[in-house]
Parts: structure tokens; C-alpha cells; sequence
């Protein structure tokens, strides 16, 4: 199957600046290097901790920042080479959900302008068509008519991501990029924003590029999902192989600190030392040998890269054959 | 609807807080108003008679209420030094001042709003440091100075506009905005720098907000961004500090009305102080004070229009 997005070697610096004439001094990598591929109708989960580029690399794909390198291949089109107004017409293809659904809302404005303004920009339908796809996309994703002349602070958080969900929608984009969507709600409202996302998806036949530091809400919507670490990626497989049979030591180990409901069930609990090291002095060789408890000369000297290990699983680590063969 | 009843039913208790200052005011003078008046060798008699005349024998809540009674039929007193109702006098000055103070908000405002918008979208290029550099020049030059500047250098150099006159604009309407454009380049180009400065660091606090992240991954170009999305949620410090400069200039236009010799409510205030015409002062400072709140009354239904948020109470957090 053709991919739909495929990202080659992504990379978004941000320069360090320093002193009176803000020389730049360093830069932040905060994507250094990434590699993914997407296929329509797939959910695609990204996850890692706080601050190892997961939102970058949806912003940068976006290109709502500017990537620094790499490729971002959309339906065989580079977008990092496209002109301004040319990327401005592909955004009608790729959407974006926001983390924080009280800031990315503009608070001026009804949630009718908000809607509209998508279709109006580009030049979507008529009059009477425009309000006849907001008012049904508006029932879709849960709420009514009624709510469309109110403006955000009228709503709760739950709601207030129905409508960044229906703004991400009314387009009909081919490729949806959720960023964070339920970590700033509630839990109980998390599940009704994550059963909404799946069955759109399933209705619209939607692609899903899914960020998340929550490995269960991740584990419940996607297909597969990629562990990033310190702006690259160490593993790709598709959902049942990456839980049943994580390969990269990192991935492991996130997986043991997932919290299971069972208190007597038999865990090996994998405690990482150290903190994230700063992505704008990352560790020579593997960036994760510092905190790894397998790690060799080798790894603290040659960057591994991304192998496909069979299945579909592809890790960037130069023990996998070791530690995989010592889980069976 | 219902915000807009409010808050005019809240300039009720300031408007009485205004009218017990302005009406203190004449008996705050040193001795008495009838002293005052009649100079020092008046006879005992007529200074009685006077008194009467003027109701200061009552005692001073009846005095309040005559006075507000009046006031509000439109009777201000008779000026003590021109023999004519302070209305009058009012009425004469204020055409002028206010046709000033709307220009100079207007030459303002078109020099801020681009430039302001330019410098906080150019962040740290050169058009954001020459205009915050021409802005810092705008705000400390002197008024008065800038003044006989522009004045030597658009009558005395060029010819092309009257360095100094009023004609009121119903009897000639071009003569009376030739003679106004002066004025309102001299004091309106301080006043700028201060919007701009103030535009530029409240669009740069709405600039980095996720809603304008949003507005571009829905494909809005900048221009639609900014002037969309950005720019109204960028008002409020704006408006608020226009407010001011507005209620500050109808009062306080003094020095412009003096070198372009403008005959305004600026310098009435201050002629009437130096000849000691404490009725003409007092009516004076009670307009002037009114417009004030008029002016803030119109600044708050003003933000109840950009931040939707403030009609329903829930104010702009």
C-alpha cells in the first residue's frame, strides 16, 4: 500500500541565543532525525516523555514551524519545499488537534465564525452549503445547532475539544494530527474524546497521527505506534507487537511503568536512572546509552539506526538481537 | 443589554461624587465668594446683598441642591469677570477643543495601528528598531517644541498651511480643517508613539497564543491572521489607553490651543484661573469632568464589543 505521509530524516534545531548581539551560541535539537510512515486509514501513535519533540514533530510536519532538515513526503509531495501559498492550500488536507483546548480557540470569536472560517478560506461551497456542513459537523461530534452562536468560554473543556475536533473536521482533511487531545481533560471526559476520535475515524476514514505521552490511551486508539527518545525515533511496531514484545530497552521500560489494575499481577519494574539528557547537548553514540543498563562501548561511540527486525517492528539499537533473544 | 444598563446606572453615584467636588470648589476659596467678588472695599451692605443674591446665606445642602438644580436646567452662573452665562462661554470653547482632540486621535491612531502592527510582526528587524526608535524621538520631544517646529516648517518654509487662526467650521469649512491639520500633527505625533509602543507589546503577548497556531493550520495567510485573529484580542490595552489620551486631551490641550492661538476649553480653564473667575472655573472643571466619564463610559461598552467575554461577566482572563 502506498503510504500517505512519509517522513524522511525530519529535523527542527532551534537556535540558542546568547548575549547582547543574541549570537546563537547552540541549537536544541529537538527533532533530530526522524523516520515515519503513515498509511491511510492507520492511526499512527507517537509517544515519549515530555520534551523528547513529539509535539515538534507534529508542528513541524505542519510546518507550523519550519523544519531545519529532512523530508515530508504528503500524497508524494515534499511540503518542506512547497511556497508559502502553496502550503497554505495542502493545509486543507492535514488538520490539526490541539492539546490545549481553552488557548486554541480564539475567544472573540463564535463557534460559528470559528467553523466557518475554515470553509470560507478555502473557498469551500456556498453560503447556504457552508452552514449546512458546520451545523451537521457540529452534531457529529456531539453537540447541537444551538451551541453554534456561543462563544468558547461558554463551554467545558470536554466540549471545547468537540469543537477543535469539528474545526479539524469541517475540512474533510485526509490526514488528521491529534496533538495531546485529552491530556489536558479530565479521565472521564478523556474516554469520550478518544471513543469520538475512533469512531470519526471509522466513519470518515480518517488517518490519525495520534501524540501522546499516555501509553494506555495510546494502546486503546492506535494501530501502531512510535517510541521516541531525545527527538529521534528508537522503535516503530504495529500495537500488539510493541506491548507484547517491546525490543528497544527503552520502550521496555516505559512499558513497565504503565499502571495495571491487577496489584498481583508480576511485573518486572524497569526504574531508569537519570533524567533526559538536554537536547541541546545529546549523549555521544546511542543518546539513550547513559540510562541504559545494557549499554556497551559501542553504544556510548555509533548511533544506531532504524532496523526492521521482522513483523514490521523496526528499533534503533545495537543489542536488540541480544536482549531479544534473552526474552525467549 | 442588560451591561449596558448596568454600568450607565454606575455613573449615577460618580456622577454625584463629581458635582460635590466641583460644588466644594467655590467655597474652598480663601474668605468668600462675595468678598471675592466685590473686591475689599465693598460696603457691608452690598457684601449682604450678595450674599443673598448668590444664596450663601442657606445653609450649604440647600445651597448643593440649588446649585444642582440649576446646573442640571443648564444654568452654570454668570462668569464673575465677563458678565456672560459660563454655558455660553463653554459652549464658544469646546467646539474647537473637541474637533482637536478627535483630529489628533485620528492623525494618531494612523500613524500607530501600521506601525504598531509592522513592528510586532517584524519583531527585532530593522523596521521594529527604527520604529521603536522614532516612537521613543515622538515621545520625548516636547509638545511645544515639535510645535513651532511643524509651524516653521509647513508656514514659514512652505506656505501650505495657516500657522495660527480658528474659523469655526460651519462658516467655512476648508478654512477651518487647513487651520486644524497643525495642530493635530503636532500633539498627535506624541500621542502615537504611545499607542504604537502599546500596540506593539500587546499583539506580541497575542502573537505566540495557540488560537493564532490554530488560524494558520486552518490556512489563513498572515495578513488574515493578524487582522483576523490577533488584532482584536490585541484591543483592550489599546482602547483602554486611548480612553485616557481622549478624556486627557479635551482637557488638556492648553499649550496646542496657545501657540496655534485656538480659542479652546483648554484655555478657558486656564484664563478663567488667572483672572480668578472661580463661576467660569468651576462650570468649567464640571464639563470637563463630564466628559471624562462620557469618555470611559464609551471605553467600556467599547471592550464589551471586542471581548465578548466581558458582557457575560466572566471578564478577559
Amino acid at each position: 500500500m502506498e503510504p500517505l505521509l512519509e517522513v524522511k530524516g525530519l529535523q527542527k534545531h532551534f537556535p540558542i541565543h546568547s548575549g547582547a548581539f543574541r549570537k546563537v551560541v547552540g541549537h536544541v535539537r529537538a527533532v533530530d532525525g526522524i523516520d515515519l510512515t503513515v498509511y491511510p486509514g492507520e492511526t499512527l501513535g507517537i509517544v515519549g516523555e515530555s520534551g523528547c519533540g513529539k509535539s515538534t514533530t507534529g508542528r513541524t510536519i505542519l510546518r507550523l514551524l519550519e523544519p531545519t532538515g529532512g523530508e515530508v513526503l504528503f500524497n508524494g509531495q515534499d511540503l518542506a519545499k512547497l511556497k508559502k501559498e502553496e502550503m497554505r492550500q495542502v493545509r486543507k488536507d492535514i488538520q490539526m488537534v490541539f492539546q490545549d483546548p481553552y488557548a486554541s480557540l480564539n475567544p472573540r470569536k463564535t463557534i460559528k465564525q470559528i467553523l466557518l472560517e475554515s470553509l470560507e478560506v478555502h473557498n469551500i461551497g456556498t453560503k447556504q452549503e457552508r452552514m449546512q456542513i458546520i451545523e451537521e459537523i457540529i452534531q457529529v461530534v456531539g453537540l447541537q445547532k444551538e451551541h453554534l452562536n456561543r462563544h468558547p468560554h461558554n463551554f467545558s473543556g470536554g466540549q471545547r475539544q468537540r469543537i477543535g475536533i469539528a474545526r479539524a473536521l469541517v475540512l474533510k482533511p485526509k490526514l488528521i494530527i491529534a496533538d495531546e487531545p485529552v491530556s489536558a481533560l479530565d479521565v472521564s471526559i478523556q474516554s469520550q474524546i478518544l471513543n469520538l476520535l475512533k469512531d470519526l475515524k471509522r466513519d470518515f476514514n480518517l488517518t490519525l497521527i495520534f501524540i501522546s505521552h499516555d501509553l494506555s490511551v495510546v494502546k486503546h486508539i492506535c494501530d501502531r505506534v512510535a517510541v521516541m527518545y531525545l527527538g529521534r525515533v528508537v522503535e516503530i511496531a504495529d500495537k500488539r507487537t510493541l506491548f507484547e514484545n517491546p525490543s528497544h530497552p527503552y520502550t521496555k521500560a516505559l512499558l513497565s511503568a504503565v499502571p495495571q489494575a491487577n496489584p498481583k499481577a508480576k511485573r518486572e519494574r524497569i526504574i531508569l536512572t537519570g533524567d533526559l539528557p538536554s537536547p541541546a547537548n545529546p549523549p555521544s553514540g546511542c543518546t539513550f546509552h547513559p540510562r541504559c543498563q545494557h549499554a556497551t562501548e559501542e553504544c556510548k561511540k555509533v548511533a544506531p539506526q532504524l532496523q526492521d527486525i521482522g513483523g514490521g517492528q523496526l528499533v534503533s539499537c545495537h543489542l536488540y538481537k541480544e536482549l531479544f533473544s534473552s526474552q525467549h | 443589554m442588560l451591561f449596558v444598563v448596568k454600568r450607565l446606572l454606575l455613573t449615577i453615584p460618580i456622577l454625584f461624587l463629581v458635582s460635590i467636588m466641583t460644588f466644594s470648589l467655590i467655597h474652598m476659596i480663601p474668605g468668600d465668594p462675595a468678598r471675592v467678588i466685590l473686591g475689599q472695599e465693598a460696603t457691608p451692605e452690598a457684601y449682604q446683598a450678595l450674599r443673598t443674591e448668590l444664596g450663601l446665606d442657606q445653609p450649604i445642602v440647600q445651597q448643593y441642591f440649588n446649585w444642582v438644580g440649576k446646573v442640571l436646567r443648564g444654568d452654570l452662573g454668570m462668569s464673575i469677570t465677563d458678565h456672560v452665562p459660563v454655558s455660553d462661554l463653554i459652549l464658544q470653547r469646546l467646539p474647537a477643543t473637541i474637533e482637536l482632540t478627535i483630529g489628533t486621535f485620528i492623525f494618531a491612531l494612523i500613524i500607530a495601528i501600521p506601525t504598531g502592527i509592522l513592528a510586532a510582526v517584524r519583531r527585532n528587524t530593522w523596521i521594529d528598531y527604527t520604529s521603536s526608535f522614532l516612537a521613543l524621538g515622538g515621545m520625548s520631544i516636547p509638545n511645544f517644541w515639535l510645535a513651532m517646529m511643524v509651524i516653521i516648517y509647513f508656514t514659514v518654509e512652505h506656505t501650505w498651511f495657516p500657522s495660527s487662526g480658528y474659523v469655526p467650521f460651519f462658516e467655512d469649512p476648508k478654512a477651518n480643517l487647513m487651520a486644524m491639520v497643525l495642530p493635530c500633527i503636532a500633539t498627535g505625533l506624541r500621542e502615537s508613539a504611545v499607542l504604537m509602543r502599546m500596540l506593539r507589546s500587546s499583539l506580541l503577548e497575542v502573537v505566540n497564543m495557540d488560537f493564532v497556531r490554530t488560524a494558520k493550520a486552518k490556512g489563513l495567510n498572515e495578513v488574515k491572521t493578524i487582522l483576523g485573529h490577533v488584532l482584536r484580542n490585541a484591543l483592550i490595552p489599546v482602547v483602554t489607553t486611548s480612553g485616557l489620551m481622549v478624556a486627557g486631551l479635551l482637557g488638556g490641550l492648553v499649550i496646542t490651543e496657545s501657540i496655534f492661538s485656538i480659542p479652546g476649553f483648554g484655555r478657558l480653564i486656564v484664563e478663567s484661573v488667572f483672572k480668578r473667575d472661580y463661576v467660569t472655573v468651576q462650570g468649567a472643571i464640571l464639563v470637563s469632568a463630564l466628559l471624562v466619564v462620557v469618555v470611559n463610559l464609551l471605553v467600556d461598552l467599547l471592550y464589551a464589543v471586542i471581548d465578548p467575554r466581558i458582557k457575560s461577566g466572566k471578564g478577559a482572563d
